[in-house]
């Protein structure tokens, strides 16, 4: 039996009963009959038949709401430097782990994540959907320009912190810089295989660390 | 912050992801508080949502007990000798030639401040209703800093050439003296 996982690879080796739902709502897939017509790649942008909106609504909230809670939060909202730091600090994590693990494999297909082997070496993967997954225009549009401007804004607050000496809040924009810049460097580096390698081999890269994946759960 | 692989639509399986990434917290604190063979294994999968809501908790309870005008110098503090001190420990373990991954020992490093943070609830919550003396509270720290400090042992020693095991475990001991002496002096 062959099935279909969430990247849209065909996994021939998996047991059946943990793949079913899978091929049922891979986001790669269209099965369902109001998504088929708007993979189309030149549906006009100004039409907003979103294929992901929730996900496309969250990549921009937690980011304005990190940048919103940085500029407000103690003088206006009058939270005091705390809650303030906890708040930003929360809504950067939180955007940190929705673009990386939600976002960018939705609105454009590509996935970055890491895995430690048994030796303790760290290997990174870099992933791409198959060219079955067309992106839509704007939602990638929205996902690309979030992710290049978001480490803009806060470069600006990293300077105008360092620039006054304001070593507590200077701690936020580092945290943030160095969050977006991971997923920057992460996505990058997606988007570039995308252009150079052969989709056999981020197959067998995926394949091979499935099996790996399940290896390393069979430990715990 | 492991990849969620059967994570496919967006409303319901988020929400297992969640739950699962919740779980994997739980199941690694559990092995920080009975550190045990398979406790290397429960944390080669590293992540650091816990060791952020370990820290944000002993800096949220640190700072309640200082002085007005030091809360957000002694918050920030607490955040930056968390992680900047588990950075330099790591990259200490790493030139001495062990074979964790950074971000696997960052995460070990967090994890096992969970005794502290512990030790940093106790005596805030029975300091609210009365303050402790110091000789109350020498104690109490110290058990978990060695708490902390075996439990990380555990996870580390391993990975870290026998001959050199020393020259990796006595700043991590020294990191931990630090947090430990953060938390008597709140």
């Amino acid at each position: 039996m062959s099935f279909v996982n969430d990247l849209g690879f065909t996994d021939t080796n998996a047991n059946g009963s943990a793949n079913i739902d899978i091929n049922d709502s891979s986001p790669f897939i269209n099965n369902s009959g109001t998504m088929n017509n708007s993979g189309n790649i030149n549906a006009p942008p100004n039409v907003p038949n979103y294929h992901h909106p929730i996900a496309t609504i969250f990549h921009v909230l937690f980011k304005v709401a990190a940048i919103l809670v940085y500029l407000f939060g103690n003088f206006i909202f009058g939270l005091g430097f705390i809650m303030t730091f906890i708040l930003s600090i929360l809504m950067i994590s939180f955007d940190f782990w929705t673009t990386k693990n939600v976002t960018g494999r939705l609105l454009v297909g590509l996935r970055w994540w890491n895995q430690v082997m048994e030796d303790g070496t760290n290997v990174w993967y870099f992933e791409t959907a198959p060219k079955t997954f067309r992106p839509h225009q704007m939602e990638s549009l929205i996902f690309w320009m979030g992710l290049y401007i978001n480490p803009l804004v806060w470069l600006v607050f990293f300077l105008s912190s360092l620039l006054s000496l304001n070593f507590n809040w200077l701690i936020i924009t580092v945290i943030a810089l160095a969050l977006a810049f991971a997923n920057i460097y992460g996505y990058y580096k997606c988007n570039s295989k995308d252009k150079n390698a052969s989709h056999t081999n981020i197959a067998r890269n995926y394949i091979g660390s499935t099996i790996v994946k399940k290896a390393a759960s069979s430990f715990m | 912050m492991n990849p969620p692989s059967s994570l496919n639509t967006l409303d319901e399986p988020v929400y297992q992801t969640i739950l699962r990434d919740i779980k994997t917290v739980g199941f690694k604190l559990y092995h920080v508080i009975l550190p045990r063979g398979k406790a290397v294994a429960a944390l080669r999968d590293w992540d650091l949502w816990g060791p952020l809501i370990l820290c944000l908790v002993m800096a949220i309870m640190l700072s309640t007990s200082a002085q007005d005008k030091q809360k957000a110098l002694a918050f920030a503090i607490v955040f930056v000798v968390i992680w900047c001190g588990s950075a330099i420990v790591t990259v200490n373990a790493q030139l001495l030639g062990g074979n964790l991954s950074f971000f696997q020992c960052v995460c070990v490093l967090g994890y096992c401040v969970f005794p502290l943070t512990i030790a940093t609830i106790v005596i805030f919550a029975v300091g609210t209703i009365k303050p402790l003396h110091i000789l109350i509270k020498l104690p109490i720290v110290a058990g978990c800093w060695f708490w902390s400090s075996f439990a990380s042992y555990g996870f580390l020693a391993s990975s870290v050439p026998d001959k050199r095991r020393i020259l990796a475990v006595y700043p991590v001991l020294l990191f931990y003296l630090v947090i430990a002496w953060l938390v008597v002096v709140q």
